[in-house]
C-alpha cells in the first residue's frame, strides 16, 4: 500500500464536534430557537467541513489513527480513518448535514430533543464508521442504535410509538447476536478485532464450522440493520412514523450502517479468499435476491408513500449485500458505489416525501392527484430521483446497476442480471405510477375538457426544505454523468476494490 | 479489405452541437413560456433548424473525412465505459432525415399547437426528444446508446400523453410500459453482448468468445426484442396504433417518421454487428466471403476447415436474416390488414407505419441472408427509411392540418376537401403516390431495390439448395400482395377523405372548411418536396448519400455496393413489377368502395368495416398478461394471510407442546428440594410472562411468520442451488 499511516486528532475531532450542538441547547434550552437550530446546523456544517478537509489525504491513500482507551491487553477504542471508513464517513455527514438543514423547518415541537439526538447520533455513527477495530465499531453500533430511538419515536403517536418498541426489539436483540459474534471471533481469532485489508481469519485459525458460525452470527447480526429479508420487519413501520429527515437518514445511512458492517465482515475480517474457500457467498445471494424481489413485490402493494419508499429501501439495501457476494471487482465497486448512491436517492425521495407531507398533509398516494402543480420543484426532483431508482441512465442508479451486472457477468453468472432487471421492472411498476399521478392528472379531471391546472414555480415550500431535496436531485444526475470527479464515491471506492482484491 | 477505414477518427464539434442545440432550444422554450408565446414558437423552430443545418453539415463532414467524433466523456467508469459521441456515415445519415422530419414537424407545430393546451411543455419535450434521438444515431457503443435510447423512450411519454383524455391516458400508459420492458430487454441483450464479447462498442474484438455459445442467441433475442418494440416490429406492436394517433400530429409525424426508426436502426446495427467481425482479420475478410460463396462450388474446402468459425458465423447471420424476413413479412401483412379496415385517419396511417416498418425490416433481414453480398439489401433499407419518413411525416402533418381545419378525422365522415383544401390534397396526394410506389415517386426506387434484394435472396437460396429457398419465395409473394394492399387503403383513404362528394349530414359542416395555415404547409411542403426528390432522382441520391453509407460497412462487396448503387430504376422490367401490385390494389379498392364509386346501393360484405374477434389479436392477450400480472401482488398478499395465520398457528402449537411438556411431564419431575421454589413460584412466574409477553408477541407474530417463511424459502433455494 503506497500510503502512510499516520496518528491524527482530526477523527477525533470529526465526532466532538456534534456535541457542540448539544450542549448549546442543554446550556440555553430556551434561547432563541433560531441560533439554537442554526448553531445545530452549523456544528453539522463543520464537522463535513472536518471530514473533508482529509479527503486530500485520503485520496493519496493515506490513513489516520488515534487511540481512545485500552480495554484489556490488545483490545483498544481506536479510530483509522482507512478509505472505506472515511468513504462512510463522507456520506453521512453530507446527508447528516443536508437533513439538519432540512430539520429547521420541519421540526415543530420539541425540537431542542430531536436536534439534541441527531447530534449525538451523528457522533455515534462518524465513530462507526471510523471505527479500527470490530470491537470500537460494535459500541458505536450500539450507541447509534440508542440515539436513534428518540428519532423514530419523535411524533409520540401511537404508531410511532409502536414503531420505536418494534425497532428497539429487533435492534437489542440483533445488538445480543453480535455479541456473541464478537466474543467468537475475538476468541477464534487470537484475540485480533482489528480489521486488515486481506481479512484477520483464516482455516488455520478455526475450523470450517466455526468461521462459518461466525459469519451466520455477524450476518445475522448486521442484517437487522441492513433489514435483509427475514429480519427487516421494522423498516417498514419505523420509516412511516419517523419525520422524514429522520427516515431519510435512516434510510440514506442507518440502513447502511448494517450494509458497512457486513462489507468489513466480508472484506476485512474474512476476507475474499477466505470467503471463497468458505463459499459464504451463495447464501448471502440468495437472501440478497429474495429481498430485492419479495420487497419491490411487497413496496408495490403499498399506498402509504412512506411505506412504499421503506420497502424500496429494503430491496436497493440489498443491493449492496448482492454486489459483496459477486466476491468480484465490479461487483464490490457496484454494491459499495451503492451504499452512497442510494443515500442521495433515497435520501431525496424521503425530503420530498416531508416536503409533500407538510405541505398538503397528503401519505397517500392515491390522494397525491396533480400534486405536481402544487409543488413543482418537489415533485420534478422527485421524479428525476424516482427514475434513477429505476436505473435510467444518466444517474447513479444507472451507474450502481450497469456495475453490477457487469460483476454479475464477471463472476459468470448472468442470472443476478434477471434479478437486477426484474427489480428494474418493479421499481418501475411502483415508482412510475407517483409520477403519473401527480403530473398527468388532477383534482377533477375525470370530465373532459377541463382547465388543466398551471405549472407555477414560486414559493412552495420554505427554502430550507426545497434547498436539501434540490441538491440531493442534482447531485443523482451529476454523480451520474461525472462519475470518477475525486471526492466522488468512486474515486473512493476503487481505492478500496483495488486493495482488497 | 481496408482495415483502417474506422479507426481514423476526425475531431468535430458538430455531433455536440446537434445535441447540445434541441437542449438549448427546449431551455429556451421554457424560460420564454406561455407568457412570450409567439417567441417561444419562434425558438423552437430555430433551434430544430439550427439542428437541421448542423446534421447537413455533420453529414458533409462525414462524406468527405470519415468518422467524427466528439469526447462527450460522461459517465465514465473507470477506463472500460465511457460515453462519447461518434458519428460515421449510417449515424450521420439518420441523423439528418430525423432533423428533416424534426424541422417541418415544429414549422407545422408552430400554428397546430394553438387549439392544444400546455404548449409550452411540448415543446420542451419535442426538442429534449430530438436531442435525444439525434443522440442515439450519433454514439458507437451500446453504452451511450441505452442513455439516449432510454432518454427517448421515456421523454416520448409526454408527447403521447399530452392531449390527458381517457384514450390518451390508456394509450400512453400501454406505451410506457412497452418502452419499460422494451429497455430492459435491451440492457439484458447488452450485458450478454458485453459479457461474451468484451465489449460495448458496435464492432468487437476478433478474439472474442462471440462466436459460440448458446448465450448468443438469447442475448440476440433480448436486443432485437428491445428494438424491436420501438421498431413496432409485430407482434411487439401493440402499443404503436394507440400511441401514433393518440399524441398531438406534429408527435405523430416524429413518432412515425423518426422514432419508430430508432428501432430499425438499431436492429440494423445488431446485424452489422454481428456481421462484421471477422473481417478485421486480414485473412479473416475473404473467409467471410468464401463462406457466403461456399454455395457456389466446393473448390474453397481447404480455406472452409481453417475457417471453420466463421462459417459457423455466417452460417449464424444467414439464419439471423432469415428469421428477420420472417417477421418482416408477418408485420408488413398484418399492418397492411389491419390499416385496410380502420376508419380514422391517423389510426390507418399508425397501422400503414406497422406494415412500412415491415418493409425496411425486410431490407435488413435480407442484409443478413446475404452477407457480404447484401449492399442491395442494405440499400432498399436506408433508401425506404428516408422515403418513410417524409412521406408518413407528410401525412402525419396533413392529418393534422384535416383535424386542425375540419375538426374530424373518421374518414367516411370527410369528403370532397380537395375543394377546401387544395394545397394540402397536392401534398398528400404527392405522399399517396409516393407510399404506392408509383413511378417517379420515392417509394418506386425503394420498393425496386428490396424487390431486387429478395430476388438476389432467392437466387442465393436456389444455388445453394437451401431449404429455405421456398420460404423466401413465399415471402417475395407476401411483399407483393402488401404492396397491393398499401396502394388498396391509401386509395380507400384518399378517396374518402378528399375525393368523394361529402355525406348530405356532413356537407354543410365541410363547407366552412377553409385551407391549412401557412406554417402548416410550409411543414407538409418540406417533406412532400423530399418525396418528389428522393423520386426523381435516385441515382443521385444512391451515388451520393446511400452508396457512401453502405460502403463504410466492413465485409461487404464493394462491387455490389457499386451495382446497387448504378441500379437502372426507370426500366420496363422495374416498371412491369409494379403492376401486379397496382392491379391488387385497384381491385381490392372498388370491391371495398364501389357503392360509394358508382352512387349504388351496397349489397354483400363491406369489407372496408371487416371487424375481426378482440381474442385473435395479441394486445387482447397482452392486456390480460399485464392485468394478471399487475393483480398478482395484490393476490399474494391475500393469499399470504391465510398462510401467515397457519404459520403462526403451528407455531403456537410448537410453543403450546413445550409448555404442555414442561408442565406435565419435566415440572412433576423437580422433586428435589432446592428446586422446590422454583417449583413453588414457576408456575406463577410463567402465568406473569404469559400475561405480558402474549400481546407483544401478538404484535410480531406477522413478523415472526415472515422470517420463518423466508427462512425456509432462502433453505430451500440453498439447497437447491447446492445439488445442482
Amino acid at each position: 500500500m503506497p500510503g502512510k499511516s499516520s496518528f491524527s486528532v482530526i477523527p477525533l475531532i470529526a465526532i466532538l464536534l456534534p456535541w457542540i450542538s448539544l450542549v448549546v441547547i442543554l446550556a440555553v434550552p430556551k434561547g432563541s430557537r433560531r441560533v439554537r437550530l442554526w448553531v445545530c446546523f452549523l456544528g453539522s456544517l463543520a464537522t463535513l467541513g472536518v471530514v473533508l478537509s482529509l479527503l486530500p489525504g485520503i485520496l493519496d491513500g493515506n490513513s489516520y489513527t488515534i487511540k481512545l482507551a485500552s480495554v484489556v491487553e490488545g483490545l483498544e477504542m481506536r479510530l483509522t480513518v482507512d478509505t472505506l471508513g472515511y468513504y462512510f464517513g463522507l456520506v453521512l455527514s453530507f446527508l447528516w448535514m443536508l437533513a439538519t438543514l432540512y430539520s429547521i423547518s420541519y421540526i415543530d415541537h420539541k425540537e431542542n430533543r430531536f436536534f439534541a439526538f441527531m447530534a449525538m447520533c451523528e457522533s455515534f455513527l462518524l465513530g462507526a464508521a471510523f471505527a479500527s477495530n470490530m470491537f470500537t465499531y460494535f459500541i458505536f453500533y450500539e450507541l447509534m442504535t440508542f440515539g436513534s430511538y428518540p428519532l423514530i419515536i419523535h411524533e409520540e403517536t401511537a404508531m410511532a410509538r409502536r414503531a420505536g418498541y418494534k425497532y428497539l426489539v429487533y435492534a437489542i436483540s440483533a445488538g445480543t447476536v453480535l455479541f456473541f459474534a464478537i466474543v467468537a471471533h475475538y476468541f477464534w481469532s487470537g484475540g485480533d478485532l482489528s480489521f486488515q485489508e486481506l481479512g484477520t481469519l483464516s482455516l488455520a485459525s478455526a475450523s470450517r464450522g466455526i468461521l462459518m458460525t461466525i459469519f451466520f452470527t455477524y450476518l445475522a447480526g448486521f442484517g437487522v440493520k441492513a433489514a435483509i429479508m427475514p429480519l427487516h420487519g421494522w423498516v417498514p413501520d419505523a420509516h412511516p412514523a419517523a419525520p422524514s429527515p429522520a427516515s431519510a437518514l435512516l434510510s440514506g445511512v442507518i440502513l447502511k450502517a448494517g450494509a458497512f458492517g457486513i462489507i468489513r465482515v466480508v472484506f476485512f475480517v474474512f476476507g475474499i479468499d477466505l470467503m471463497r474457500q468458505l463459499s459464504l457467498f451463495t447464501v448471502m445471494a440468495v437472501l440478497a435476491c429474495i429481498t430485492i424481489v419479495v420487497a419491490s413485490v411487497f413496496a408495490l402493494t403499498q399506498d402509504n408513500l412512506k411505506r412504499r419508499l421503506a420497502y424500496s429501501s429494503i430491496g436497493q439495501v440489498s443491493y449492496i449485500i448482492l454486489g459483496l457476494s459477486m466476491l468480484t471487482q465490479d461487483g464490490a465497486l457496484g454494491g459499495m458505489m451503492h451504499l452512497a448512491h442510494h443515500a442521495i436517492m433515497k435520501g431525496c425521495l424521503f425530503l420530498c416525501a416531508g416536503v409533500i407531507l407538510v405541505k398538503t398533509g397528503k401519505k397517500k398516494i392515491s390522494e397525491m392527484r396533480g400534486i405536481g402543480y402544487q409543488l413543482p420543484i418537489t415533485m420534478i426532483c422527485f421524479s428525476v430521483c424516482a427514475l434513477a431508482m429505476m436505473g435510467t441512465p444518466p444517474s447513479v442508479g444507472f451507474i450502481s446497476k450497469w456495475l453490477l451486472g457487469s460483476g454479475a457477468l464477471e463472476a459468470g453468472l448472468p442470472v443476478y442480471i434477471v434479478i437486477l432487471l426484474v427489480s428494474a421492472l418493479l421499481s418501475a411498476a411502483y415508482f412510475l405510477p407517483i409520477i403519473y399521478i401527480a403530473f398527468f392528472r388532477w383534482e377533477g379531471d375525470e370530465v373532459e375538457g377541463g382547465q388543466k391546472p398551471k405549472l407555477v414555480f414560486g414559493k412552495e415550500a420554505d427554502h430550507k426544505l426545497i434547498v436539501p431535496v434540490v441538491i440531493l436531485a442534482v447531485l443523482t444526475v451529476v454523480v451520474g454523468i461525472w462519475v470518477t470527479v475525486p471526492g466522488f464515491p468512486y474515486s473512493l471506492v476503487t481505492k478500496i476494490v483495488n486493495v482488497i482484491f | 479489405m481496408e482495415v483502417e477505414k474506422t479507426t481514423e477518427l476526425v475531431f468535430s464539434i458538430l455531433p455536440t452541437l446537434a445535441l447540445g442545440l434541441p437542449i438549448l432550444g427546449a431551455a429556451a422554450a421554457a424560460f420564454a413560456g406561455e407568457r412570450r408565446a409567439r417567441l417561444r414558437n419562434w425558438l423552437v423552430v430555430a433551434s430544430s433548424g439550427l439542428t437541421l443545418l448542423v446534421a447537413i453539415l455533420m453529414l458533409a463532414r462525414v462524406f468527405s473525412s470519415g468518422t467524427v467524433y466528439f469526447n462527450l466523456d460522461i459517465m465514465r467508469i473507470g477506463d472500460r465505459f465511457v460515453g462519447n459521441l461518434e458519428v460515421d456515415a449510417l449515424g450521420a445519415f439518420f441523423a439528418f432525415f430525423a432533423a428533416v422530419v424534426w424541422f417541418a414537424a415544429s414549422l407545422h407545430a408552430f400554428k397546430y399547437m394553438d387549439h392544444e393546451q400546455k404548449r409550452t411543455r411540448f415543446f420542451f419535450f419535442m426538442l429534449l426528444t430530438e436531442a435525444a434521438t439525434l443522440g442515439v444515431f450519433m454514439v458507437q457503443d451500446f453504452f451511450t446508446l441505452y442513455l439516449f435510447f432510454e432518454a427517448m423512450g421515456l421523454m416520448a411519454y409526454v408527447l403521447v400523453v399530452h392531449s390527458e383524455t381517457a384514450k390518451a391516458r390508456a394509450a400512453a400508459t400501454k406505451y410506457i410500459v412497452m418502452t419499460i420492458i422494451g429497455g430492459l430487454s435491451l440492457l439484458a441483450g447488452i450485458f450478454l453482448y458485453l459479457g461474451y464479447s468484451g465489449t460495448i462498442g458496435f464492432v468487437p474484438p476478433v478474439e472474442s468468445v462471440w462466436l459460440t455459445g448458446s448465450f448468443k442467441v438469447v442475448a440476440l433475442v433480448c436486443l432485437i426484442a428491445g428494438f424491436g418494440v420501438k421498431a413496432g416490429m409485430v407482434p411487439l406492436h401493440v402499443w404503436l396504433p394507440d400511441a401514433h394517433p393518440a399524441a398531438p400530429s406534429p408527435a405523430s409525424a416524429l413518432l412515425s417518421g423518426v422514432m419508430i426508426k430508432v428501432g430499425a436502426y438499431g436492429i440494423l446495427r445488431t446485424v452489422l454487428t454481428f456481421f462484421q467481425q471477422p473481417p478485421l482479420h486480414e485473412a479473416e475478410g475473404h473467409v467471410v466471403e468464401t463462406a457466403s460463396h461456399a454455395a457456389e462450388g466446393a473448390a474453397h474446402g481447404a480455406a472452409q476447415g481453417v475457417a471453420h468459425g466463421a462459417s459457423s458465423l455466417a452460417t449464424n447471420v444467414q439464419t439471423l436474416g432469415l428469421i428477420i424476413i420472417g417477421f418482416a413479412v408477418l408485420t408488413m401483412f398484418v399492418g397492411m390488414i389491419l390499416a385496410l379496415v380502420q376508419r380514422d385517419i391517423k389510426r390507418t396511417l399508425a397501422y400503414s407505419s406497422v406494415s412500412q416498418m415491415g418493409y425496411i425490416l425486410f431490407g435488413v433481414g435480407c442484409l443478413g441472408f446475404l452477407g457480404a453480398e447484401g449492399g442491395m439489401g442494405m440499400g432498399g433499407s436506408l433508401y425506404h427509411i428516408m422515403n418513410h419518413a417524409f412521406f408518413k411525416g407528410c401525412f402525419f402533418l396533413a392529418a393534422g392540418a384535416i383535424v386542425f381545419c375540419a375538426h374530424e378525422l373518421d374518414m367516411f365522415k370527410l369528403g370532397g376537401l380537395w375543394r377546401r383544401m387544395p394545397i394540402t390534397t397536392i401534398f398528400w396526394s404527392i405522399s399517396a403516390l409516393g407510399i404506392m410506389g408509383i413511378v417517379f415517386f420515392n417509394g418506386f426506387v425503394s420498393k425496386t431495390l428490396l424487390h431486387h434484394a429478395i430476388l438476389e435472396s432467392h437466387v442465393l437460396a436456389e444455388s445453394g439448395h437451401l431449404a429455405s429457398a421456398g420460404w423466401i419465395k413465399a415471402a417475395e409473394i407476401i411483399f407483393i400482395i402488401t404492396s397491393g394492399g398499401t396502394i388498396a387503403y391509401i386509395t380507400k383513404m384518399t378517396y374518402y377523405t378528399f375525393f368523394r362528394r361529402p355525406r348530405e349530414e356532413d356537407a354543410g359542416h365541410i363547407e366552412h372548411v377553409k385551407e391549412a395555415p401557412l406554417w402548416m404547409l410550409a411543414g407538409m411542403g418540406i417533406l412532400a418536396a423530399g418525396v418528389l426528390f428522393n423520386g426523381l432522382f435516385p441515382g443521385l441520391l444512391l451515388g451520393k448519400l446511400i452508396a457512401p453509407t453502405v460502403e463504410t460497412v466492413h465485409g461487404l462487396d464493394p462491387e455490389l455496393v457499386e451495382h446497387m448503387a448504378n441500379t437502372h430504376i426507370f426500366i420496363w422490367a422495374n416498371i412491369k413489377e409494379i403492376m401486379v401490385p397496382l392491379a391488387i390494389g385497384i381491385s381490392i379498392f372498388i370491391l371495398g368502395a364501389w357503392p360509394d364509386l358508382f352512387g349504388l346501393k351496397r349489397r354483400g360484405p363491406d369489407i372496408f368495416a371487416m371487424r375481426l374477434p378482440r381474442w385473435l389479436g395479441v394486445d387482447y392477450w397482452y392486456v390480460r398478461v399485464a392485468r394478471a400480472s399487475l393483480a398478482l401482488p395484490f393476490m399474494g398478499h391475500r393469499a399470504y394471510e391465510p398462510v401467515k395465520d397457519q404459520v403462526v398457528k403451528g407455531m403456537k402449537a410448537g410453543a403450546g407442546g413445550t409448555v404442555q411438556l414442561v408442565r406435565d411431564v419435566i415440572y412433576p419431575s423437580l422433586t428435589s428440594k432446592p428446586l422446590g421454589w422454583v417449583r413453588e413460584n414457576s408456575l406463577q412466574l410463567y402465568g406473569d410472562a404469559r400475561s405480558r409477553l402474549m400481546p407483544r408477541l401478538r404484535e410480531y407474530q406477522g413478523d415472526i411468520a415472515v422470517g420463518a417463511l423466508v427462512i425456509a424459502v432462502s433453505l430451500t433455494m440453498f439447497l437447491i442451488m447446492k445439488l445442482l
